[in-house]
Parts: C-alpha cells; structure tokens; sequence
C-alpha cells in the first residue's frame, strides 16, 4: 500500500493527538469492561447467599412451594416470575413485576435470607466501564472514546500496512511499538466488536433524544417510550377471574413445552393469572442453535400454554421477530456475551488485558519521544498516567474489600464503597506527586496491590466461614477459583515489587535534577 | 464566533441527552397524618399507578436495626413513628427505594445527627483534599522549576 508522505504524516500525527485524548477514559473503560465479563461469576463471589452446595441433582420446578411463597409473600398473581437457575445466577428467583423477589436454593428448596446482600462490586464496575459515574455526560463521553477508539483501529491499520520507506529508523525499533504494532493487528477483530457496539451504545443512545425530539415535533425526549411500544410489547395482562382452578403441575407444563418448542432453552417462566381460571405459562428463554439472535436479554423467544389443560396457545419464533430487535440482540450479544459459556469469556478477557498492554505500549511511545523536550509539563502527564492507569488496580482492590468490611445492613453502604473509592484512588494521585522517585511511587503501587489483593482474599473467607479448599471440596467452585485468582494476583504483584528496582527502563523518567 | 456555535451545539446535545436520560422510576413518599403517624405512599413517577403488595422495611439510622416490617395496601400504608432516626426502604424488584424517615411533630427524645448525606460529604471531602494537595504540588514544583530556569 502506498500513501502521500505528507498525508502519512498527518495520519500519524492524528493517530497520536487522537490517541492521548482517548486512551485515559478507554483504559478505564477496558479495565473495568474486562472484569465485568465475569459478572456471572463474581456476582457469585461477592453474594453469601449463592454460596451453596451444588452436587445434588435437582427437578427445577418448585411446585409446592410456589404457593405458599405467593401467599406469604403477597405476590401480585397477574403476572409471577419464575426465574431457574443458570449459570449466571445459581439461586431460583420468584417475583411479580415491580415487586418482591424471593430466592431459593434449587436444591433444597429453602427460602435464602438475604439480609440486605447486594452485588456492590460488579455493579460500581459495570457503573465505572459505562462512565455512569460521571453524571450526566460519563455515558457520551465513554461512547466517543470508543468512536476515537475507531478510528485508532483504522489509522494504525494503514499506518501498519504503508511499507516505510526509512527502515533502518533506530528510535522505531524497540520492543514497545513492535508489540503495540502487533497487539494493534492481533486486536483488530476484538476493536471492531466491543468498540463499535460501546460506541453504539454509548454515543447513540444517550443522545439518541435528538432525534426523538425532532420527529415527535419536540413532544417525546425518549426514544424509547416511542419504540418500546412496537419493539419491546410487552404480553398484556390477563382479565380478572374469580373462579379459582387447579393448574397443571409446572414440571408437566415444562415437559409440554419443551416437547413442542425443542430448540428453546428455557431461562423464565411466567405465569399469568395463577391458579385463576384463565391462567396462561409462558415459557421463554433463547434458543439453543442461534444465541445471538434470540439473546434472552434482548429477543427472548417463548411458548404460551394454558396452565389448566398444557394446550398450546402461542409459539413465538425467530422469524415471527422484528428485525429491528434481532439486529439489537445481535449487538447486545456481542457486547454483552449474554448466555455465553465461560470458554468465550476467557479468551475475551485474555484480549482485554493485551489490549491495556497495547494501550500502556501506545502511551509509552509518546512518553519517550518527548522526555526530550520541555521537561515540567510532561513530567506531571507522567505521574498522572501512573497514578490513573496503575493506581486504578489497588483502588480497585479496596473497593473488593470495603465491600466485605462494611456490613450488609448499612443503608448508605454502597455510597460509602464508592466515595471511599475514589478517596483511595486519589491518594494514589497526590502519592505519585508526592514522591519524587518513579521507583518507589510504582514500587509503593505494587506492594499495595499485593497486600489489598491478599486481604481482599481472606476477608472473604473469614465473612463467609469457609476457608479455601473446603470451597473446593464443597464444590463451590467459582468461588474457589476467583480466590485462587487473588492470590496469584497478589503474589505476582508481589513479584513485580520486588523486581523494580532491576527494571532500568523506569529510570528515564525519573526527575532531574539538571532542570 | 464560530467557537461559541460550536459549544452551543454540543451543549445543546449534552442537555438533551441529559434529559433523555431520565427514566421516571417507582418513589416512595411519605407524609405526617397525625401527632406521631405516617402514612407511606409507593408510586410510579411517571403514571401515578399505585404499587401494591411491596415490601416496606423501617430501618433505624443509630444502628440498622429493623424497626418496622409491613406491605403495601393499594399504595399506601399507615405506620407508628418510631423512637429514633429512621429511614424507609422499599423493595421494587432489584432496585430498592430508600428515603429518609420523617420526624414526629415534637421531635426525637435524645439528640441524633442526621446520617443521610453523611457518606457522601465525607468521601468528598477526603477525595477533594488529596487531589487539590496534589494541585498544590504540581504548582509548587513549576514554580521552583521557573525559578532554577532564571
């Protein structure tokens, strides 16, 4: 491929300008989106509710119980919720809309007390990779970093395939922008996939007003009370009956669904009208041969029975399906990897970590090229970057273990674990200005981590009561894993501490003291 | 000239976009009906209905001790004023609504300090201080830079 030198120029130049201003809020972005395709797996860790035994085998319907936690419960019976347990949420979950939930263990049907337990941990990161933390403009803002995020795919593409001319340039050649050069090429595919979908989610739908604005001659802000209607309708609820019926027992009702709808994987269950006259189960869920089109979040397909004689009365299928909804579904799911296995997640996490490589490689190059010229400006972008890129991983780290130290019944608990947060993170911003040597800012940076990570660790098992390999032996092994995880994260950085002081690279950017 | 259309713009798509965001949500009111009675009321913002059957805690704000436990009737629900700061929770669905409790006509025996924005002020606070101590640094340090310079 040839190009114009000066055009080649210009592109590089933008690469860069374009770079250092997208790379602070989409590093955070990654970190934080990163962890978050764990959700499932972390929510399971942070909750002491789902930390239950699961060897014993288990008939999904609850039957019996069913009843009883509607009464007592006061359910509202137009519409019960029945959520099973998947591998996202191992607890079965009964609710009626904008009610109470109820959780139970499949396994031995007991009611869990949940005693104020709430998903602090993944929620804040979620919030934090959205940049719903920053009020009103965060999620914009995160959705034009991805957009930028884009356009850095695309310019380092060319960028990479313009044979350059002068290959014997020495300053080009180090080990830093051969691997972020590479990483960018291996991490093209993963760009395009959670770049464009964020920044379809970021940037088009919060402002997405404007054009609802502009169509309903400034009448509707949101554009989703105008399409919800049309895209998302809702099944309508059933007319009042006073007559009380017998219902089908719900396994029978399972297997007839399952009989006619064998694709579907059956996620929720609904039931309108319980144990009314005319009460109606829907069983909805994806289907097994095509997840993405068919996302539960998004586009769930359902089969509607009569709970009284297990006739069926509706099968929604893919085709029956707008394809508005199916293309959103499309890219829920490869945003979100709604329903996917833990295979996926893996080698999207791998991705996630080379893509902060790339990124840290890609500020490093602009570093090094301008420790030559006007020192004191640079040298405070520097510890900036340091206490914002590096920072974020112990504050992370405390943000894991306030929420095991703050007790569950405290009202302003989620407030105090987000303040305390950004108290932590910016310590480690007045830190590295504090200190005068690169060293020991990172060797104070890594020290902390390590000694975080390892008591974010035991205070999980001293608050659960379970210690590590009796998690183990007790199969509860997503837990076991993300604590084994924490500890050889808190011995490599713990490695990493010790190693500082032989990383000679870091002396470039020490202060100097000719200036 | 240019300038100002231009940060108009954005602004303009930055407060539309604001406003956008907004989605009306379930909120829980409550007002005083006698000397030392409450009455709660669960609704939706955005079309008045009523909630019915939820789950209504009274939580104390010395000590997080549950003081009350009741359901809905129709959107309303009527309550003795415990002895001390409370704050009302109610469940909808996942997300769970909380307020402040009132105060009865003749206030509380003892003397509490109010903990409703307490968490909030403090972590500000704090995060505040080390990040305008970090300013203080950084223009310290070009200062006595500047002033090797010359």
């Amino acid at each position: 491929m040839k190009i114009d030198k000066l055009n080649k120029k210009y592109l590089t130049r933008a690469h860069t300008v374009l770079g250092l201003i997208a790379i602070f809020l989409f590093y955070i972005s990654t970190y934080f989106g990163t962890i978050t395709i764990f959700k499932p797996y972390i929510q399971a860790w942070e909750l002491p509710s789902t930390h239950f035994s699961s060897d014993a085998e288990f008939e999904q319907i609850i039957d019996l119980k069913l009843y009883q936690i509607v009464r007592e419960n006061k359910l509202n019976v137009k519409n019960i919720e029945i959520e099973l347990p998947s591998f996202k949420d191992e607890r079965l979950k009964i609710s009626s809309q904008n009610q109470n939930s109820v959780y139970l263990n499949p396994y031995t049907k007991e009611i869990l007390d949940l005693n104020n337990e709430y998903p602090t941990i993944s929620t804040l990161f979620n919030k934090l990779h959205t940049g719903a933390n920053i009020p009103y403009i965060g999620l914009t803002l995160m959705g034009v970093a991805s957009s930028i995020m884009l356009f850095l795919m695309i310019s380092g593409l060319i960028l990479y395939l313009v044979k350059s001319k002068k290959t014997n340039e020495n300053h080009n050649k180090n080990f830093r922008f051969k691997w972020h050069k590479n990483f960018g090429i291996i991490l093209t595919p993963y760009v395009i996939i959670f770049a464009l979908t964020g920044a379809f989610l970021g940037l088009m739908l919060s402002t997405s007003s404007v054009y609802a604005l502009s169509n309903t001659n400034f009448e509707k802000q949101s554009i989703r009370a105008l399409v919800g209607p049309i895209i998302f309708k809702q099944k309508a609820l059933l007319e009042d009956k006073n007559k009380r019926v017998k219902p089908l027992q719900l396994s029978k009702l399972e297997e007839i669904a399952q009989k006619n709808y064998p694709e579907l994987k059956i996620r929720k269950i609904n039931i309108y009208n319980y144990r009314l006259e005319n009460s109606q189960t829907v069983f909805s869920g994806y289907l097994k041969n095509n997840r993405a089109l068919s996302s539960s979040r998004i586009n769930p397909l359902s089969i509607t029975l009569d709970s009284k004689t297990g006739e069926v009365l509706e099968k929604k299928e893919l085709e029956d399906t707008h394809m508005i909804k199916k293309t959103l579904s499309t890219f829920y799911w490869l945003h979100f990897q709604t329903d996917e296995p833990l295979l996926i997640r893996i080698i999207f996490f791998i991705l996630g970590i080379v893509m902060l490589i790339c990124l840290l490689f890609g500020y490093l190059l602009w570093a090094e090229k301008k420790l030559s010229s006007d020192y004191g400006y640079y040298e405070i972008l520097n510890r900036f970057s340091i206490a914002l890129l590096l920072g974020i991983i112990p504050a992370s780290a405390i943000l894991m273990i306030l929420h095991w130290l703050i007790p569950f019944s405290m009202f302003d608990r989620i407030i105090w674990i987000e303040g305390l947060f950004y108290v932590s993170w910016s310590f480690y911003l007045f830190y590295s200005f504090k200190e005068t040597s690169i060293k020991k800012i990172f060797k104070m940076i890594f020290l902390s981590s390590s000694i975080l990570f390892m008591l974010t660790f035991l205070l999980h098992e001293i608050h659960t009561d379970i210690l590590l390999f009796e998690l183990f032996s007790s199969n509860l092994t997503k837990q076991f894993v993300i604590d084994l995880l924490l500890i050889i994260l808190a011995c490599l950085f713990y490695f990493l501490y010790k190693r500082v002081e032989s990383f000679s690279y870091l002396e470039k950017f020490e202060r100097r003291s000719d200036v | 000239m240019f300038n100002i259309k231009k940060i108009l713009l954005l602004l303009f798509f930055i407060s539309t976009s604001l406003i956008g965001h907004k989605i009306p949500g379930m909120t829980l009111t409550s007002k005083l009906i006698d000397e030392n009675k409450i009455e709660i009321k669960g609704f939706n913002k955005r079309s008045q209905k009523l909630l019915d059957g939820n789950k209504i805690k009274l939580f104390s704000q010395v000590n997080n001790r549950v003081l009350f436990e009741g359901y809905l009737n129709k959107g309303f629900l009527e309550t003795k004023i415990p002895k001390e700061p409370y704050m009302i929770f109610m469940y909808v669905g996942e997300q769970d609504v909380v307020i402040e409790g009132l105060a009865p006509k003749s206030g509380y025996e003892g003397i509490y300090a109010s903990k409703t924005n307490r968490a909030f002020k403090y972590t500000l606070g704090l995060s505040l201080l080390f990040v305008f101590t970090t300013i203080f640094l950084i223009s310290k340090n070009l200062l006595k830079q500047r002033k090797a310079k010359l």
